[in-house]
């Protein structure tokens, strides 16, 4: 790989996510942040927005990146993903999943970021306490998001309401969650279990859980392999990455302990 | 460092604006490669500090920048940031030049002008905007520059003030008789002012020398009257040989105490040494009247020029920046060994202050993070404030809570840990997620949070016969193993496993197990032995003869301590429930004996 400089910019927020924002034309020039851990308390006479917070920055290299839009965000961003070249779903520590848009003039000068749909409190405790939407995966159909409520929720972006939302009772928060095939889903929780859905009823049913050897030990993302994609990479808390074949479940292939602290996300490179 | 609760709150809003918290974080890694530098020799270890000095400067100066160029800059909280940052700068700047930079031969002035020059910018601007004119064709036509630029020769008295003597000389050069005698002679002066120039290696002595020569040559012109011609010009001749009678126009053309004592010294001491300058500074301050009543700015500059380090902390901590500025100067100066460590009690006079600063920041919200580090710089000190800070940090989510965590494991501190599951577990018992809140009890190894959830799965089981734990059992690991109630839970449970797959002779050997070793709470007893029963009225259980027995002695065990429980006759309720239990445990009973009766036949 050719080296490159390393740029590196101080930001007013600290960041959860960033993520390029898909061009036709390569390479990238913007991308997206989400915050978390903002305070809400708001300083006086500060016009700019304050809190949590989706921002859209232009990159030149050698350069700070230049803020084009700020969009405030109730609660921690928990997850940011582009679904097309303009169009983007935010997820929140207080349970809502936004599916936002990014429009611009002309000239491209004046930017903005519009909220296309929202769907608010989709996940929250019995009492009525959001929990936080840790993570959500998208196939052609639609949006599966969990949380650490348990719950599985169907979204369909066209629909302001969740198609379904199922609740694993017997189980712990649900961390992260990937598709397998287009009727399929896996979801890892916080006590280190994997767990197989099936949606091709609409209703998410438990099919099976993996045999994962995890203990206590949370799970925090599951990727497939884009050019394999029954291969899934899962992360852990502890800092171990595990390769599933899901053509055979019986045990996992590989167990890499790379990382001695929680490995948080593990993006492929795009090819 | 005690501050009234009003002025810490005014105090906590410095570091909160958008742009003065990139300095936060950006001055955090400027500090954690200080810290580090400690271990290099004496001579690198001075020069490092002198580059983190300067690094620690351009990013205030860039702040200030950014402050300046923001669209509310007339408002009242980014005026009084760039006010705090701009005192910042100018004290720090004077503190860099008189302890972290090496001065040959301690000819200080060279590097005071410098600095005046580099924070006074006012007469360099007018006089390259008089230059500018000059080119212009308006000026071109007109001869007199005098009378066209009223700021003319004010400008050139302000830059002599400031020992710009080749900018004024330029000026000097435009005037429309620079070409009489009189001017050629000032210009000539003006140009060959001697400057102490190290690079040539030049002794002090041999620049005083040339220094009084130059001046003397200087002197018997202005007194044989040379520049008479021009009062102006002879003013500024006068300024430059030190002629107390031009000490009002030296006055008039420095805004500040500190601004004149360099104009004064430059032309009478200009190979003063650092430590001689206390005695000219009170004079100064006598002069502009801020002696009795000094702003906090006058106070840090006489005490820096004083070369007085203790005064100087103090007045750093009474910025506004909430230590900002005291916590990392301290460190620079403790670090190069410029502060002595207290000899008696091995104290470094900057921990205190880290550690202030650290807790502001873990108190403050959004620097939590960065506050960590600065506590942790100071090791064993740090670490005790870590453990009473770190568990106040709200929890509002796993995310947040696994971050502390983290934090709490790195640095090996338990109680932070414990602290933090039990908290994650009491919340999730109140948000009636049990399998979360066991989850975190166990990590947390909380026993009384782990028994009582424990209790709960339980109490759940006798009422509704479900048990919720099924699918995570395997998960919790042996790290469940550290409570009695918790190990009798999960045995259960891995019994009711056991049940669903229809291993009904090993679940029942489970049981008899647990029984054995008396492990079942006497609230789930009779949940228990109606569990045997069933497993008992199986054609799929075999039970062997030990077992019975063992199973008809806990029935005993069990009556004997139900009936031991002293009856009130009257008591309704409790006989009420005397009878369920005999009409439950009767049938076992029976189904026991005559099981064993089978088991003793030949």
């Amino acid at each position: 790989m050719e080296a490159k400089t390393v740029m590196c910019s101080y930001l007013s927020r600290k960041m959860s996510k960033v993520r390029w924002k898909p061009d036709n034309d390569v390479p990238c020039s913007k991308f997206l942040t989400g915050s978390w851990g903002e305070s809400s308390q708001r300083l006086p006479n500060v016009e700019d927005i304050q809190g949590n917070a989706v921002q859209l920055w232009k990159y030149i290299p050698n350069m700070d990146p230049i803020p084009l839009y700020t969009m405030e965000h109730a609660g921690d961003v928990t997850e940011l993903k582009f679904i097309d070249t303009k169009s983007f779903l935010v997820s929140s520590s207080q349970g809502t999943l936004q599916l936002g848009q990014i429009v611009h003039d002309k000239d491209e000068t004046f930017f903005n970021i519009k909220s296309l749909n929202s769907w608010s409190n989709i996940h929250a405790y019995k009492n009525g306490t959001p929990s936080s939407l840790t993570s959500f995966a998208r196939s052609k159909n639609g949006v599966v998001t969990v949380g650490d409520d348990g719950r599985l929720v169907v979204i369909s972006l066209d629909n302001p309401t969740p198609l379904c939302s199922i609740e694993d009772p017997f189980n712990s928060a649900i961390k992260c969650v990937s598709f397998i095939d287009h009727k399929s889903v896996i979801t890892g929780n916080a006590l280190g279990s994997l767990k197989v859905w099936d949606l091709s009823s609409g209703q998410p049913k438990p099919v099976f859980s993996l045999p994962s050897t995890l203990k206590l030990v949370s799970i925090n993302f599951i990727q497939q392999k884009p050019s394999q994609q029954h291969l899934l990479f899962v992360g852990s808390d502890d800092g171990s990455i595990t390769v599933w074949d899901m053509r055979n479940t019986d045990s996992p292939i590989i167990l890499n302990t790379a990382h001695n602290e929680y490995y948080q996300h593990h993006p492929f490179p795009r090819i | 460092m005690a501050f009234s609760s009003k002025t810490k709150s005014k105090k906590n809003l410095t570091l909160l604006h958008p742009i003065t918290r990139t300095l936060v974080s950006e001055s955090t890694n400027i500090f954690l490669s200080v810290q580090e530098i400690n271990q290099l020799n004496s001579f690198e270890l001075r020069q490092e500090v002198l580059n983190s000095s300067k690094k620690y400067r351009c990013i205030i100066r860039e702040c200030i920048q950014r402050l300046e160029s923001t669209s509310n800059r007339n408002d009242d909280y980014v005026s009084s940031l760039c006010d705090v940052f701009y005192t910042t700068e100018l004290c720090w700047h004077l503190c860099e030049i008189l302890y972290l930079e090496p001065v040959p031969g301690d000819v200080i002035l060279p590097l005071l002008k410098r600095w005046i020059q580099f924070h006074f910018v006012n007469y360099e601007s007018i006089a390259v905007k008089i230059m500018k004119y000059q080119d212009s064709e308006e000026a071109v036509s007109n001869v007199d520059t005098e009378s066209l630029v009223p700021d003319y020769w004010s400008t050139i008295f302000g830059l002599l003030c400031q020992g710009n003597s080749q900018l004024a000389c330029k000026l000097v050069e435009l005037h429309s008789k620079a070409n009489t005698s009189a001017f050629i002679k000032a210009i000539k002066f003006l140009k060959y002012i001697p400057e102490f120039d190290n690079l040539d290696a030049q002794s002090v002595i041999e620049f005083e020398h040339s220094w009084q020569t130059w001046r003397s040559k200087v002197k018997s012109d202005v007194e044989a009257g040379t520049f008479s011609p021009d009062k102006n010009l002879e003013t500024a001749m006068k300024i430059i040989i030190g002629d107390m009678s031009v000490d009002k126009v030296l006055r008039k053309h420095s805004a500040s105490w500190y601004q004149y004592l360099i104009a004064k010294l430059l032309y009478t001491q200009p190979s003063i040494k650092s430590s001689q300058l206390e005695h000219y500074v009170t004079d100064a301050m006598k002069l502009y009247r801020v002696s009795e009543n000094p702003e906090l700015l006058s106070i840090l500059l006489k005490s820096l020029l004083e070369k007085d380090l203790l005064t100087s902390t103090k007045g750093f901590l009474n910025m506004t920046d909430n230590c900002w500025c005291a916590t990392h100067l301290t460190n620079l100066l403790q670090i190069g060994q410029y502060i002595p460590v207290n000899s008696s009690t091995n104290e470094r006079l900057d921990k205190k202050l880290i550690i202030g600063y650290g807790k502001f920041l873990i108190e403050s919200e959004v620097f939590w993070e960065i506050g960590v580090l600065y506590l942790r710089s100071c090791k064993q000190e740090g670490f005790q404030v870590l453990k009473t800070v770190l568990p106040e940090i709200q929890l509002d989510n796993d995310y947040v809570a696994k971050k502390v965590l983290r934090i709490a494991h790195e640095n090996n501190l338990f109680s932070v840990v414990q602290s933090v599951c039990s908290k994650r577990s009491e919340k999730y018992i109140e948000l009636g997620r049990y399998v979360d809140a066991l989850a975190w009890a166990i990590k947390g190894k909380n026993h009384d949070l782990a028994a009582s959830l424990a209790d709960i799965f339980l109490n759940n089981y006798v009422e509704t016969h479900e048990m919720p734990l099924l699918e995570v059992v395997d998960h919790l690991g042996t790290k469940a193993l550290f409570v009695d109630r918790l190990m009798f839970l999960v045995k259960f449970v891995q019994y009711c496993n056991k049940k669903n797959k229809k291993e009904f002779t090993d679940g029942l050997s489970l049981l008899i197990d647990l029984l054995v070793n008396n492990m079942v709470p006497t609230y789930f007893k009779l949940t228990y032995f109606m569990e045997i029963s069933t497993l008992l009225s199986s054609s799929l259980t075999e039970a062997n003869k030990t077992d019975l027995v063992q199973i008809l002695h806990s029935i005993e065990d069990y009556s004997n301590e139900f009936e031991a429980i002293p009856m009130n006759e009257d008591d309704k309720n409790t006989k009420q429930k005397y009878d369920e239990f005999l009409k439950k445990i009767n049938p076992l009973r029976k189904q026991v004996i005559t099981l064993l009766a089978l088991a003793s036949l030949p």
